[in-house]
């Protein structure tokens, strides 16, 4: 297997120190010789290494042979992320993503799951994904046999996806209200709402897209946001519960107010 | 509690940056700790620990031992953020950790960031070894909701002139060793890296000198040193990962991006040292803790607790201690799986020192009196056994995994970083002779910077 097209947190190999041994034996993590060719290594000075550590004092010449290659990793230029960002960073399944990165040193390009298009990049650009499920896309910036990794997780929904809302409240007069954005920018404009519901006994006013709805223990969910888009202002609205002071740490309201909608995606 | 003459010696050993949930959180979880005794994780999805950012819920989840991406804010301002305090609740809410994080590494957006995960006994064996042998503390914060060098201030003095860490060497405080001095206890530092205490300079001949010793050498001592000479109070510290060298080859002082493997298996050399001489050990209290959260979430909100600047220093008044940071009281005077309710900091430790050094004194500090009366207890709470366990719990010998990045996730170099540089390289050029002696490492590290000065 070529190094390069593997997974940054693959890139190693497991050293087994034994108890009282002052040789370090080593074997590739995967089965895959790591490091046959010298020069082969200098070029791509691995990120990470997998060490166990068996019971007793661990091997001084492999804790220096960690440290050498570790210093000499980080002599040098650094590589640096000055931009990693994804929009949408919520999308529907089989929606495109597009990735802008701009980097210090040199760029590649990997996800988890595959995804078409990855690999070798220039060090700054933008390029658009079709993601079929939640995707992790890493980008990884090398300099001087060094590097840095960024991630960007994109989550695709299907059909009856969920997602949980979330916001800090404040006390307005009786009640406590809570306002969770979600930002247009990072939202595939097709996740739209099917439906709404609540976990809890709690009576709470919701308000989103212009419309209204209560929810609570007699009706947890809702039809009410069908067709709406997900992104945009939830508003959550909650009458104060009869032992509840705002402000009193022995009787105060809840710090946050939440809701879980479920996705259509357009279906 | 026994009868504090029974104690011949205090053990300190403080790690860095994590908070009680990310480590010791799974005791309370159904499924894995089971132990309805600790103020842990009740759920993964408990309501109450559900963090927003841009509207969404972020929940606590298991995470691998690391390297994580990058390491997570902590300093004063971003500690601030996580606490969220909120007029609705009168208080911190503990829901500002996710949006700290993505303020500071806009180029890591995952569902699941770094701040919320917690580990298991899997990733760490050995903390949950000494969890289950001994008493945990589980209202133990960090002093001040602050970083690396208010807190070990905090934890070496009782007081801080910083609120911040920078990239300089420490204020000249009075330190624990000083009191210690007054008080003619002996004492003495095992360092498995270049010391923290490096970046205090009026310690230097100390450092160069025998009360500073390296951690391999803490076996012999306790095996062989006569009680006349056996320091009274003994600071084991962690190789650091801020250290720009690294004698045991690798940091192993837990501070992310770090794995927690290097960490776990050093606690492990610290317990079998400690408990190599039953004899030795059966008049011992160690104390295995964390100096700040390190940016990790924490569901108990700090305690209320104003800490003024002390004078002729200015920075606006801290209101509460810092989040919840693991400790565990590890000794024959505590029960196994016993878990310790009183408020604790740090200066709970210079407390129980006073009590066991100066029974009859003043307390420790004015200062550490000042904290003692606003609720802050002694280490001491913990001890609950008037007389010794005989056993000695034999610790996991078992491996533990650990991966080693082998190149810089800091997305910069961090102020604490740049301290220890600066102490290093001073080091060096003030005392060659006596560092190529005992820290050869460090002068290989100058010679290289130097030389890669040169060439820029």
């Amino acid at each position: 297997m070529e190094l390069r097209n593997r997974q940054p947190r693959l890139l190693g190999r497991e050293v087994g120190l034994a108890a009282g041994t002052s040789t370090a034996r080593s074997r590739s993590l995967t089965g895959t010789k790591i490091g046959a060719n010298p020069i082969d290594v200098r070029r791509r000075i691995p990120r990470l290494l997998t060490i166990v550590v068996l019971s007793g004092n661990r091997s001084r010449r492999a804790s220096a042979s960690i440290a050498a290659i570790a210093g000499a990793a980080v002599i040098g230029c650094h590589p640096q992320i000055v931009r990693f960002e994804a929009a949408p960073q919520r999308l529907c399944a089989n929606r495109s993503t597009r990735l802008e990165w701009e980097v210090k040193g040199s760029a590649d390009l990997a996800a988890r799951p595959p995804v078409a298009g990855t690999g070798k990049v220039s060090s700054s650009g933008s390029k658009p994904f079709a993601i079929a499920e939640t995707t992790t896309f890493t980008l990884t910036a090398e300099r001087f046999g060094s590097s840095k990794v960024a991630e960007q997780e994109i989550e695709a929904f299907s059909v009856g996806g969920t997602k949980s809302l979330l916001g800090r409240t404040s006390c307005e007069a009786g009640a406590i209200v809570a306002v969770a954005t979600l930002p247009a920018n990072e939202w595939d404009d097709l996740a739209r709402v099917d439906t709404v519901r609540i976990v809890g006994a709690r009576t709470i006013m919701v308000s989103h897209a212009d419309r209204k709805t209560t929810l609570g223990p007699k009706a947890r969910r809702s039809e009410e946001f069908r067709g709406a888009p997900v992104a945009g202002e939830w508003i959550l609205r909650a009458p104060l519960l009869p032992d509840e002071v705002c402000g009193n740490p022995e009787h105060h309201p809840p710090a946050t107010l939440g809701l879980t909608v479920t996705i259509s995606c357009g279906a | 509690m026994p009868d504090l003459e029974l104690i011949d010696t205090i053990v300190i050993v403080m790690m860095e940056n994590r908070s009680f949930d990310h480590m010791l959180g799974y005791l309370r979880l159904p499924r894995i700790g089971r132990r309805k005794d600790v103020d842990g994780l009740v759920s993964r999805k408990e309501a109450e620990y559900a963090n927003p950012f841009e509207g969404e819920a972020y929940h606590p989840f298991h995470m691998s031992s690391g390297p994580l991406p990058c390491d997570l804010p902590h300093e004063r301002d971003e500690v601030q953020t996580q606490l969220a305090v909120s007029d609705v609740v009168g208080g911190p809410t503990m829901t500002g950790f996710v949006e700290a994080y993505h303020a500071f590494t806009p180029v890591n957006r995952t569902r699941r960031p770094a701040p919320m995960g917690f580990l298991t006994p899997r990733e760490i064996p050995i903390t949950d070894f000494l969890a289950r042998s001994f008493a945990v503390c589980d209202r133990w914060f960090a002093p001040l909701p602050a970083s690396t060098h208010p807190n070990r201030l905090m934890a070496i003095s009782g007081y801080s002139e910083r609120d911040v860490t920078p990239g300089a060497l420490l204020p000249d405080q009075d330190l624990l060793f000083d009191w210690l001095d007054r008080h003619h206890v002996r004492w003495r530092v095992y360092s498995a890296g270049l010391s923290f205490f490096a970046l205090l300079p009026r310690l230097w001949d100390d450092i160069l000198g025998d009360r500073f010793r390296p951690f391999p050498r803490l076996f012999d001592d306790i095996r062989s040193e006569g009680p006349a000479t056996f320091p009274q109070v003994i600071l084991v510290e962690p190789d650091y990962e801020d250290s720009p060298v690294h004698t045991s080859g690798q940091a192993n002082d837990n501070h992310p991006p770090l794995a927690t493997g290097f960490g776990e298996q050093f606690l492990r050399r610290v317990y079998q040292a400690l408990t190599l001489e039953p004899a030795r050990w059966s008049r011992m209290v160690a104390i295995f803790t964390y100096d700040e959260h390190g940016g990790f979430f924490d569901h108990v909100p700090p305690i209320r607790l104003r800490s003024d600047p002390p004078a002729g220093v200015v920075y606006p008044p801290f209101e509460t201690t810092g989040v919840r940071v693991p400790a565990v009281v590890v000794s024959p005077f505590v029960e196994a799986g016993s878990v310790c309710k009183q408020v604790l900091d740090h200066t709970s430790v210079l407390q129980l020192i006073a009590e066991r050094f100066d029974p009859g004194g003043s307390g420790y500090s004015p200062e550490v009196n000042a904290r003692r009366a606003a609720g802050i207890g002694s280490v001491s709470a913990a001890l609950t056994r008037d007389s010794p366990r005989r056993d000695v719990p034999n610790v996991p010998l078992g491996p533990i995994e650990a991966t080693a990045a082998l190149t810089q996730l800091r997305i910069t170099r961090s102020p604490n970083q740049e301290a220890f540089e600066e102490a290093a390289a001073r080091l060096v050029e003030e005392h060659p002779k006596e560092v190529a002696e005992q820290h050869p490492e460090l002068v290989a590290w100058y010679a290289m910077k130097e030389s890669s000065g040169r060439r820029r």
